[in-house]
Protein backbone atom coordinates (compact mmCIF):
# COMPACT_ATOMS: atom_id res chain seq x y z
CA UNK A 1 0.00 0.00 0.00
CA UNK A 2 1.12 3.28 -0.80
CA UNK A 3 1.89 5.92 2.19
CA UNK A 4 -0.69 8.28 2.42
CA UNK A 5 -0.19 11.76 4.01
CA UNK A 6 -3.22 14.03 5.69
CA UNK A 7 -2.88 17.65 7.33
CA UNK A 8 -5.87 19.18 9.18
CA UNK A 9 -6.02 22.36 10.81
CA UNK A 10 -9.10 24.02 12.33
CA UNK A 11 -9.75 26.45 14.85
CA UNK A 12 -10.34 25.40 18.52
CA UNK A 13 -14.02 24.93 18.82
CA UNK A 14 -15.55 22.24 20.91
CA UNK A 15 -17.60 21.87 17.46
CA UNK A 16 -14.26 20.41 15.90
CA UNK A 17 -13.43 17.66 18.08
CA UNK A 18 -16.08 14.95 16.08
CA UNK A 19 -14.40 16.65 12.73
CA UNK A 20 -11.54 15.82 14.22
CA UNK A 21 -11.59 12.24 14.93
CA UNK A 22 -14.08 11.39 12.40
CA UNK A 23 -11.59 12.90 9.28
CA UNK A 24 -8.91 10.34 11.21
CA UNK A 25 -11.04 7.40 11.38
CA UNK A 26 -12.12 7.96 7.90
CA UNK A 27 -8.54 8.26 6.95
CA UNK A 28 -7.29 4.58 8.04
CA UNK A 29 -9.92 3.14 6.80
CA UNK A 30 -7.63 1.21 4.27
CA UNK A 31 -5.45 -0.31 6.49
CA UNK A 32 -7.97 -2.24 7.48
CA UNK A 33 -8.95 -1.69 10.79
CA UNK A 34 -11.26 -3.43 13.25
CA UNK A 35 -14.36 -1.93 14.73
CA UNK A 36 -12.46 -1.88 18.13
CA UNK A 37 -9.38 -0.26 16.47
CA UNK A 38 -11.12 2.01 14.92
CA UNK A 39 -13.25 3.46 17.91
CA UNK A 40 -9.66 3.05 20.20
CA UNK A 41 -7.92 5.97 16.94
CA UNK A 42 -11.17 8.14 17.39
CA UNK A 43 -11.02 7.90 21.14
CA UNK A 44 -7.21 8.92 21.31
CA UNK A 45 -7.48 11.44 18.76
CA UNK A 46 -10.92 13.30 20.06
CA UNK A 47 -8.88 13.32 23.52
CA UNK A 48 -6.24 15.03 21.88
CA UNK A 49 -8.06 17.40 20.52
CA UNK A 50 -10.10 18.06 23.38
CA UNK A 51 -7.11 18.51 25.37
CA UNK A 52 -5.85 21.21 22.86
CA UNK A 53 -8.95 22.76 22.93
CA UNK A 54 -9.98 22.72 26.70
CA UNK A 55 -5.84 23.36 28.08
CA UNK A 56 -4.09 24.38 25.44
CA UNK A 57 -5.83 27.41 24.26
CA UNK A 58 -8.30 27.92 27.38
CA UNK A 59 -10.74 30.31 26.72
CA UNK A 60 -8.61 32.09 24.06
CA UNK A 61 -9.26 30.71 20.07
CA UNK A 62 -5.97 29.27 18.39
CA UNK A 63 -5.10 26.43 15.56
CA UNK A 64 -5.14 23.02 15.69
CA UNK A 65 -3.12 20.81 13.69
CA UNK A 66 -3.83 17.32 12.77
CA UNK A 67 -1.03 14.85 10.64
CA UNK A 68 -1.67 10.93 9.77
CA UNK A 69 0.63 9.43 7.82
CA UNK A 70 0.23 5.55 6.67
CA UNK A 71 3.21 3.77 6.65
CA UNK A 72 2.94 -0.07 5.55
CA UNK A 73 0.02 -1.50 8.24
CA UNK A 74 1.03 1.40 10.73
CA UNK A 75 -1.01 5.05 11.08
CA UNK A 76 1.51 8.03 12.66
CA UNK A 77 -1.09 11.01 14.12
CA UNK A 78 0.80 14.18 15.00
CA UNK A 79 -2.02 16.55 16.68
CA UNK A 80 -0.27 20.03 18.14
CA UNK A 81 -1.22 23.28 19.35
CA UNK A 82 0.53 26.62 20.53
CA UNK A 83 -1.42 27.08 23.28
CA UNK A 84 0.01 27.55 26.91
CA UNK A 85 1.80 24.62 26.93
CA UNK A 86 2.39 22.04 29.89
CA UNK A 87 4.56 22.60 32.98
CA UNK A 88 5.41 19.16 34.00
CA UNK A 89 4.62 16.61 31.13
CA UNK A 90 5.35 13.89 33.27
CA UNK A 91 2.83 14.72 36.36
CA UNK A 92 0.28 15.85 33.21
CA UNK A 93 0.45 12.03 31.94
CA UNK A 94 -0.37 10.35 35.27
CA UNK A 95 -3.99 8.75 35.67
CA UNK A 96 -6.55 10.90 37.36
CA UNK A 97 -4.48 14.21 36.75
CA UNK A 98 -6.14 17.74 35.85
CA UNK A 99 -5.16 21.14 36.37
CA UNK A 100 -8.84 22.17 37.26
CA UNK A 101 -10.13 19.99 39.74
CA UNK A 102 -13.00 22.55 40.16
CA UNK A 103 -13.80 21.75 36.70
CA UNK A 104 -15.72 18.79 35.32
CA UNK A 105 -12.30 16.58 34.09
CA UNK A 106 -11.75 13.10 34.58
CA UNK A 107 -8.09 13.25 34.24
CA UNK A 108 -7.81 10.09 32.51
CA UNK A 109 -7.15 12.08 28.54
CA UNK A 110 -3.42 10.72 28.45
CA UNK A 111 -3.80 7.49 30.11
CA UNK A 112 -6.29 6.71 27.46
CA UNK A 113 -4.15 7.85 24.84
CA UNK A 114 -1.52 5.31 26.09
CA UNK A 115 -3.68 2.72 26.60
CA UNK A 116 -5.26 3.22 23.57
CA UNK A 117 -2.37 3.87 20.82
CA UNK A 118 0.85 1.54 20.40
CA UNK A 119 3.27 4.43 20.58
CA UNK A 120 2.52 7.66 22.49
CA UNK A 121 4.49 10.67 23.47
CA UNK A 122 4.13 14.64 24.64
CA UNK A 123 6.27 17.10 23.76
CA UNK A 124 5.07 20.46 25.55
CA UNK A 125 6.98 23.79 26.70
CA UNK A 126 5.33 26.66 28.92
CA UNK A 127 4.07 29.13 26.12
CA UNK A 128 5.16 27.11 23.41
CA UNK A 129 2.19 24.72 22.67
CA UNK A 130 2.01 21.15 22.74
CA UNK A 131 2.70 18.33 20.82
CA UNK A 132 1.49 14.89 20.85
CA UNK A 133 3.08 11.94 18.74
CA UNK A 134 0.95 8.29 18.38
CA UNK A 135 0.87 5.40 16.79
CA UNK A 136 -1.34 2.41 15.88
CA UNK A 137 -0.31 -0.64 14.29
CA UNK A 138 -2.75 -3.08 12.39
CA UNK A 139 -2.44 -6.48 11.11
CA UNK A 140 -1.88 -6.52 6.96
CA UNK A 141 -4.76 -7.79 5.18
CA UNK A 142 -4.11 -11.41 4.27
CA UNK A 143 -4.48 -11.64 0.24
CA UNK A 144 -6.02 -14.99 -0.66
CA UNK A 145 -3.75 -17.57 -3.24
CA UNK B 1 -26.10 13.14 22.25
CA UNK B 2 -29.48 13.53 23.71
CA UNK B 3 -30.66 12.05 26.52
CA UNK B 4 -34.20 10.44 27.68
CA UNK B 5 -35.29 10.64 30.78
CA UNK B 6 -38.13 8.32 31.95
CA UNK B 7 -39.61 7.89 35.63
CA UNK B 8 -39.92 4.03 36.12
CA UNK B 9 -41.46 3.05 39.72
CA UNK B 10 -39.23 5.06 42.04
CA UNK B 11 -36.15 5.00 39.90
CA UNK B 12 -35.16 7.13 37.58
CA UNK B 13 -33.90 6.11 34.22
CA UNK B 14 -31.36 8.53 32.12
CA UNK B 15 -30.86 6.60 28.32
CA UNK B 16 -27.59 8.70 26.78
CA UNK B 17 -27.26 8.00 23.19
CA UNK B 18 -24.92 9.13 20.11
CA UNK B 19 -21.82 10.69 20.85
CA UNK B 20 -20.19 11.48 24.47
CA UNK B 21 -17.78 14.21 24.25
CA UNK B 22 -16.73 17.17 26.19
CA UNK B 23 -19.28 19.42 23.86
CA UNK B 24 -22.02 17.02 24.35
CA UNK B 25 -21.49 15.95 27.47
CA UNK B 26 -21.74 20.22 28.52
CA UNK B 27 -24.88 20.01 26.99
CA UNK B 28 -26.50 17.50 29.08
CA UNK B 29 -24.97 18.16 32.67
CA UNK B 30 -27.75 21.14 33.55
CA UNK B 31 -30.34 18.69 32.26
CA UNK B 32 -29.48 15.85 33.69
CA UNK B 33 -28.75 18.04 36.72
CA UNK B 34 -32.08 19.28 36.93
CA UNK B 35 -33.81 15.75 36.61
CA UNK B 36 -31.80 14.73 39.84
CA UNK B 37 -32.83 17.96 42.05
CA UNK B 38 -36.30 17.23 40.97
CA UNK B 39 -36.18 13.75 42.40
CA UNK B 40 -34.88 13.64 44.77
CA UNK B 41 -37.20 10.83 46.56
CA UNK B 42 -35.88 8.61 43.95
CA UNK B 43 -34.72 4.95 44.99
CA UNK B 44 -31.78 4.80 42.25
CA UNK B 45 -30.53 6.82 39.21
CA UNK B 46 -29.86 4.31 36.25
CA UNK B 47 -27.50 5.64 33.66
CA UNK B 48 -28.39 3.57 30.18
CA UNK B 49 -26.17 3.62 27.70
CA UNK B 50 -26.91 0.78 25.00
CA UNK B 51 -26.90 3.52 22.53
CA UNK B 52 -23.69 5.29 23.45
CA UNK B 53 -21.90 4.87 19.57
CA UNK B 54 -18.88 6.89 20.78
CA UNK B 55 -17.45 7.73 24.17
CA UNK B 56 -13.83 9.55 25.42
CA UNK B 57 -13.61 10.50 29.12
CA UNK B 58 -16.24 13.33 28.66
CA UNK B 59 -18.37 10.14 30.06
CA UNK B 60 -16.43 9.65 32.47
CA UNK B 61 -16.69 13.29 34.04
CA UNK B 62 -19.71 13.09 33.47
CA UNK B 63 -20.98 10.08 35.49
CA UNK B 64 -18.74 11.09 38.02
CA UNK B 65 -20.68 14.70 38.56
CA UNK B 66 -24.03 13.02 38.42
CA UNK B 67 -22.70 11.28 41.00
CA UNK B 68 -21.63 13.51 43.22
CA UNK B 69 -24.89 15.58 43.13
CA UNK B 70 -26.67 11.91 43.42
CA UNK B 71 -24.63 10.66 46.58
CA UNK B 72 -25.08 14.14 48.25
CA UNK B 73 -28.56 13.54 48.32
CA UNK B 74 -28.07 9.80 49.27
CA UNK B 75 -29.36 8.75 45.89
CA UNK B 76 -27.18 4.96 44.67
CA UNK B 77 -26.24 5.26 41.22
CA UNK B 78 -25.68 2.59 38.31
CA UNK B 79 -24.56 2.19 34.60
CA UNK B 80 -26.70 -0.27 32.90
CA UNK B 81 -26.13 -1.92 29.39
CA UNK B 82 -23.30 0.26 28.62
CA UNK B 83 -22.21 -0.30 24.74
CA UNK B 84 -19.16 -2.20 24.06
CA UNK B 85 -17.28 1.40 23.32
CA UNK B 86 -18.71 3.04 26.53
CA UNK B 87 -17.63 -0.57 28.97
CA UNK B 88 -14.14 -0.42 27.33
CA UNK B 89 -13.60 2.84 28.81
CA UNK B 90 -15.71 2.81 31.68
CA UNK B 91 -13.83 -0.64 32.56
CA UNK B 92 -10.35 1.46 32.07
CA UNK B 93 -11.15 4.25 34.44
CA UNK B 94 -11.98 2.19 37.06
CA UNK B 95 -15.37 4.14 37.51
CA UNK B 96 -17.45 0.90 38.18
CA UNK B 97 -16.16 0.51 41.83
CA UNK B 98 -18.26 3.75 42.17
CA UNK B 99 -20.99 3.64 40.00
CA UNK B 100 -21.67 -0.25 39.73
CA UNK B 101 -22.85 -1.66 36.19
CA UNK B 102 -26.45 -3.74 36.69
CA UNK B 103 -28.14 -5.32 33.92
Amino acid sequence: MKPNYLKLEFISLPENQAFARDAVAAFCLPLNPTLAQLNEVKTAVSEAVTNCVVHGYREASGLITVECRTDGCELHIRISDKGVGIADVNAAVQPFFTTGPEDERSGMGFTIMQTFMDDFSVQSNPGDGTLVCMSKRFEPEVENA
Amino acid sequence: MESQVKIQGKDIVIYLDGEIDNLTAMRERKRCDAMIESNVQAARIMFNMEKVDFADSALIAFLIGRYKKAHRLGIPVFIQRPSYNADKLLALSGIYTLIPKIK
